[in-house]
């Protein structure tokens, strides 16, 4: 065997730890791609569910007090360790946080529901979800939920029924002609029909604006797409923005011309924001011949196009925030990739925000870039308008503008620091 | 006072390295070369007027405006910098690489396009003008970057090593179209090759480990420091002959070498005396002083490339 065969396995073995980059993909980065996906997707389901509930049940007076059953149901449903119970008060309300994807599902208890099961009457428990793929399992869960309180309710209908039953029959042996009398009869066949089934659900699906269709989903998932792209594209120019120069040597061109160190960015800005662009169109344009279906107008295209260049311009400024960080090229890479990859699953750009779990939904609830996708998303498939889109991102805006220039003050810093030598 | 001054320039890096030590010039139109060999500040010196790198110390005034003061944007209005490797982007063509530059120094887009056209014309690279910027050879490279250099119309124009790695030939075409098309604009290039300093400089100044050790015009430098002709003759030598007006510098059974103010007086009578002593003369060649010679008597070392 001739030795030079092992040569470069000789490079490779020492640039194992000594090149970052090579580091980072052969082996931080399919660690931290496996944690995500064990984070995300390594439960079957969601551990609990967010229920909306409207209980509107009366207590009933029982001789010694009053009884409400709504309470007693809604109290299970706390204990069952399924739920997370949100209520509402009307169910208008309840419909539109369903709709707004607030609460996974929703149920109403109605006003007569003590009166009924204690007339042993069946009661109806109203079960409100989106007409979604995913919504099925919400309602199995919340369906096997209503069953086994519905179970419950018949054994002890028929214990307090056997107990009067009993002392029917011996009060009545000594009378061997004693029959049931036939007033009774409805009643006791009332009561086999109620013993079925006490409690039943009715069930209410809600019509989402789109995202429920096959075109909603597909557009759903595009929207994300670009969410992607607005982050990769925005950081990696963050990140590069004054190494990059540096290298290529154009930094020395720049420095030597009439353009401000503000300028230089404001056009390495317009240039990212020229690739999101054209990104995110191509993304759309691609999409509708898939079957993409928007909720498309004049207004929402220009809030679109607003909150996309809001979440660029803060990814933007991200980038600059981790750019002093980026000494080498190299480094930026493993900067780059060490951000971006865990904010593309975290940040409900990839799968959809209801689907990760809950200390998730809370990051991407909260990071601008993903928040502005969101409110495109809201728009452009559940219908929402762009003031409320505008209005929902607010905060995400007051962000891009503090972190963008904060980005703006590192990126004059370094170009002074090149400046130095 | 010049177009371009500098005064007291220094500058120390930030590993401590002090690059420049106190560097004070100017220049006017024409061609100013900053010669001496690599590592001896030029490139720092040049980046420093060109607005790169800020001086730890010092003042550089273009045209009046201080480059490193309030007037920079005014100043820099006026400058065209080629660094030694002049940037250009991979995946733009000959003219939009020209067009970006115009870009940067500020003009329209149409503007831009057609001034680059012209300087395309001028430096003869028009018909190349689609050509990726990788598929040019070096000398048309270096042609390019001067159109690159010259975009803005600036009035003073900074040329960084600009022929270096080119052969003689294209070293010599590359100057003529300098002198052509910036005849009326302070130029101010660094070089470390001697003969071109002499050739087309019409002021040099020399630098020696971050200091200027002389200046002037290349003739003035020679005659000042470095005035001795060098006769060198080759053949079966016998002894060395003395001749008034030259003196022996080294000898050998095959090679003798005089150093005179006069050449033209002393060789023949040197040629003369050698042949009385019995010598057989093979050839004989007369070194004129140059730059180098200047830079060898001012630093005791050798200017290399």
């Amino acid at each position: 065997m001739k030795w030079g065969v092992l040569s470069e396995v000789y490079v490779a073995v020492k640039s194992l730890t000594r090149q970052k980059g090579i580091l980072f993909w052969v082996i931080v980065f399919p660690l931290l791609f496996y944690g995500l996906e064990v984070a995300i997707w390594g439960n079957p389901q969601p551990e609990t569910i967010t229920v909306g509930v409207v209980n509107l049940d009366r207590p009933v007076d029982v001789g010694n007090g009053t009884l409400c059953l709504g309470d007693t149901f809604v109290g299970a449903m706390r204990e069952s360790g399924l739920f997370k119970v949100v209520q509402f008060n009307s169910i208008d309300q309840l419909k539109n946080a369903v709709k707004l994807g607030r609460v996974d599902i929703g149920v109403v208890v109605p006003e007569d529901f003590t009166s009924q099961i204690m007339n042993t009457s069946h009661a109806l428990i109203e079960i409100v979800s989106l007409k979604t793929p995913w919504a099925s399992y919400y309602e199995s869960v919340t369906q096997g939920f209503v069953k086994a309180y519905s179970d419950e309710v018949r054994n002890r209908t028929i214990n307090v029924a056997l107990t009067y039953i009993t002392g029917s029959i011996a009060n009545n042996t000594a009378n061997s002609s004693w029959s049931i009398p036939p007033e009774y009869v409805s009643y006791i066949e009332r009561f086999y029909d109620f013993i079925k089934q006490p409690i039943r659900v009715s069930e209410e699906k809600l019509e989402p604006p789109l995202v429920g269709s096959v075109g909603g989903i597909r557009a759903y998932y595009a929207i994300g797409l670009m969410g992607i792209e607005t982050l990769f594209i925005g950081l990696s120019m963050g990140i590069f923005a004054v190494i990059d120069m540096k290298r290529e040597g154009t930094l020395k061109v720049l420095l030597s011309s009439p353009l401000k160190s503000y300028e230089t960015l404001a056009s390495l800005t317009l240039a990212t924001l020229f690739y999101v662009g054209v990104s995110c169109l191509a993304i759309y344009l691609f999409s509708l011949p898939l079957g993409a279906d928007y909720n498309m107008s004049a207004g929402t295209a220009l809030a679109t196009v607003a909150l996309i260049l809001v979440g660029a311009l803060f990814i933007i400024g991200f980038g600059l925030l981790l750019a002093p960080a980026a000494r080498t090229p190299e480094a930026a890479t493993a900067i780059m990739n060490m951000i971006a990859f865990p904010i593309m699953f975290l940040g409900g750009f990839t799968v959809p925000t209801f689907l990760l779990p809950e200390w998730i939904q809370k990051f991407a609830t909260a990071y601008p870039l993903s928040r502005t996708i969101e409110a495109v998303r809201q728009m452009l498939t559940y219908g929402k308008g762009p003031l409320w889109a505008l209005q929902y991102s607010m905060p995400a805006i007051i962000a891009t503008v503090v972190v963008y220039a904060v980005g703006v003050i590192i990126y004059n810093k370094l170009v002074a620091l090149a400046m130095e030598g | 006072m010049g177009e371009v001054v500098v005064e007291d320039l220094v500058k120390v890096y930030r590993d401590g390295v002090e690059a420049v030590k106190g560097v004070s010039f100017s220049a006017s139109r024409g061609i100013t070369m900053l010669m001496g060999p690599n590592g001896s500040g030029k490139t720092t010196t040049l980046s420093m007027i060109a607005g790169s790198l800020k001086p730890t110390r010092g003042k550089v005034y273009v045209m009046g405006f201080d480059v490193w003061g309030d007037g920079w944007v005014e100043a820099r209005k006026r400058i065209g910098f080629a660094p030694q490797d002049m940037p250009f982007r991979a995946k733009l063509t000959v003219l939009e690489n020209l067009v970006w530059y115009g870009l940067i120094r500020g003009m329209g887009l149409g503007v831009a396009r057609r001034r680059a056209s012209e300087l395309l014309r001028e430096v003869g690279l028009y018909e190349h003008r689609r050509k990726r910027v990788e598929e040019l050879s070096g000398g048309m490279r270096r042609r390019l970057t001067i159109a690159a250099a010259l975009i803005g119309d600036p009035e003073v124009l900074i040329l960084d090593e600009p022929t270096s790695g080119l052969d003689p030939g294209a070293r010599r075409g590359f100057w003529e179209l300098v002198e052509r098309l910036a005849r009326d604009k302070v130029v101010i290039a660094s070089t470390h090759i001697a003969e071109e300093a002499e050739k087309h400089a019409d002021k040099v100044i020399i630098f020696h480990r971050g200091r200027i050790v002389a200046e002037g015009r290349p003739d003035e430098l020679i005659e000042r420091h470095a005035p001795l002709a060098r006769i060198v003759v080759k053949g079966d030598l016998r002894a060395p002959v003395e001749v008034e007006g030259a003196t022996l510098l080294s000898s050998s059974p095959e090679e003798q070498a005089y150093t005179t103010r006069s050449p033209e007086t002393v060789l023949p009578r040197l040629i003369e005396k050698l042949i009385e002593g019995g010598s057989r003369i093979e050839s004989v060649e007369v070194r004129k002083p140059g730059l180098e010679e200047v830079y060898l008597r001012l630093t005791g070392e050798r200017l290399e490339g």
